[in-house]
């Protein structure tokens, strides 16, 4: 009888944990952060502008879901998702060598998130989990209003396991943010863009502007 | 007997309510951990599929094929009819595009200029091989809101050493398009001239992982 008191107990309490959101702490890791094809172009000055969220859904990351796919309760990231993501492009320019400019700055890159989402789907002995994250990248000369240019990226992760709780999460977010990044990281396109602009990012915007009007 | 009812009605109990237990993660080596000498490419399209993804994505079903996002949704065969209704009428352009090529054409050549990690002619002069397999592929809607289509590829990526123990795996390496337009705009012409551009942005990108593991 005291044993079953106990496993009811213990039920009880691992179940409440399900109705409760839970909040990840995400975050590109900047020591595991590798310089890629985006460094073979020559340093260039960017403004990094906020993310602009065009999510559907802005209030939570995902969904916890009991055995039968049922919602419980909302995966919540601790940091805003698009603060997430510009923090983490952030690491990987300048891990390429490229600045960080002010607002000012004559080129600007800007990103527009479509999608930062975990799920996953609970087999009988195994659970798969699975982070999504989708966003537009920019690069835009502010003095002319021309897109230099434009690309989507897709990261993704998945990983089947036993079974996890946040920590399991965390590390399956943090790894899909990783290819997100590094998607960026190693983009041809970017990079040529980046070369081209190199030249003449140090140049002041009424300069820029003035030579572009005239 | 009831201590096994006991521990299975518990196994269920917290199954049912999410209470599900850590296990080790799935371990594979990951790019920079193996030692490449020789390295052969085969890329498959065995397992593609064309597909147009317009009335399904709204389904959790849909979206995680193609995503990764996993719910209790399940397609509708109304919705999934009328996205095959789209596919058949790009299906004979489709079939002539050779996605397979392209791509590993693309994924050697980069390799190739960079000369970091030479490349074989067989599996059997290899010290591993990259098996490039082809998944879905076709038109995606943008979003929910927005029914403009983007082309999708959809690739498994596995190495695999001389005994054929894979060492690493990579599921669902998506790409999409840059540019969206409806469908009615995906003539025979844009969806392969799209494709194409997709296939080799693909097998640029696979080749730069490896470049820069």
């Amino acid at each position: 009888m005291k044993r079953l008191f106990l496993i009811l107990l213990t039920a009880l309490a691992s179940s409440a944990c399900a109705y409760g959101d839970a909040k990840l702490a995400l975050g590109y890791n900047a020591d595991s952060a590798k310089a890629g094809l985006i460094s073979e172009a020559p340093s260039a000055t960017l403004y990094l502008a906020d993310v602009d969220d065009r999510r559907l859904d802005k209030q939570r990351i995902g969904y916890k879901r009991n055995g039968y796919g049922m919602k419980t309760a909302d995966i919540l990231s601790e940091k805003p998702a698009p603060e997430v993501v510009k923090d983490a492009l952030a690491v990987m320019l300048e891990k390429n060598n490229h600045k960080l400019g002010d607002a000012d700055s004559r080129y600007a890159l800007e990103t527009t998130l479509t999608n930062f989402w975990f799920d996953y789907k609970a087999g009988f002995v195994s659970v798969e989990f699975y982070g999504s994250i989708q966003a537009e990248l920019t690069l835009a000369d502010k003095a002319t209003g021309e897109n230099l240019y434009s690309e989507v990226f897709d990261g993704y992760y998945s990983e089947k396991t036993g079974g996890g709780l946040s920590g399991t999460w965390e590390r399956i977010m943090n790894a899909t943010l990783a290819d997100f990044v590094n998607k960026v990281n190693l983009s041809p396109g970017l990079s040529e863009a980046l070369a081209k602009i190199a030249g003449e990012a140090s140049a002041p915007m009424a300069a820029a502007e003035e030579a572009a009007g005239s | 007997m009831i201590k096994l009812l006991r521990a299975w009605g518990l196994v269920v109990f917290l199954c049912a309510f999410g209470a599900i237990a850590p296990a080790a993660a799935q371990q594979t080596r990951s790019l920079d951990q193996i030692e490449f000498k020789s390295l052969f490419i085969e890329v498959s399209d065995r397992d593609s599929n064309f597909t147009v993804v317009d009335a399904r994505f709204d389904e959790t079903g849909t979206a995680g094929v193609f995503f990764g996002i996993v719910g209790a949704g399940l397609n509708s065969a109304q919705n999934a009819a009328q996205d095959d209704e789209k596919a058949d009428t790009l299906r004979a352009a489709a079939d002539k595009i050779d996605l397979a090529a392209i791509l590993s054409e693309a994924l050697q050549e980069t390799l190739a200029s960079r000369g970091d990690i030479a490349l074989a002619a067989g599996r059997a002069e290899a010290s591993h091989t990259l098996l490039v397999e082809i998944r879905n592929w076709g038109l995606l809607r943008k979003n929910r809101e927005d029914a403009q289509m983007r082309v999708l590829l959809n690739l498994t990526l596995t190495v695999v050493d001389a005994k054929n123990r894979a060492v690493w795996e990579k599921k669902r390496e998506n790409a999409v398009g840059d540019e969206a337009a409806p469908f009615e705009a995906y003539t025979n012409e844009k969806l392969t001239a799209e494709m194409e551009k997709l296939a080799r942005k693909s097998g640029q990108y696979v080749a730069y992982q490896f470049i820069y593991r």
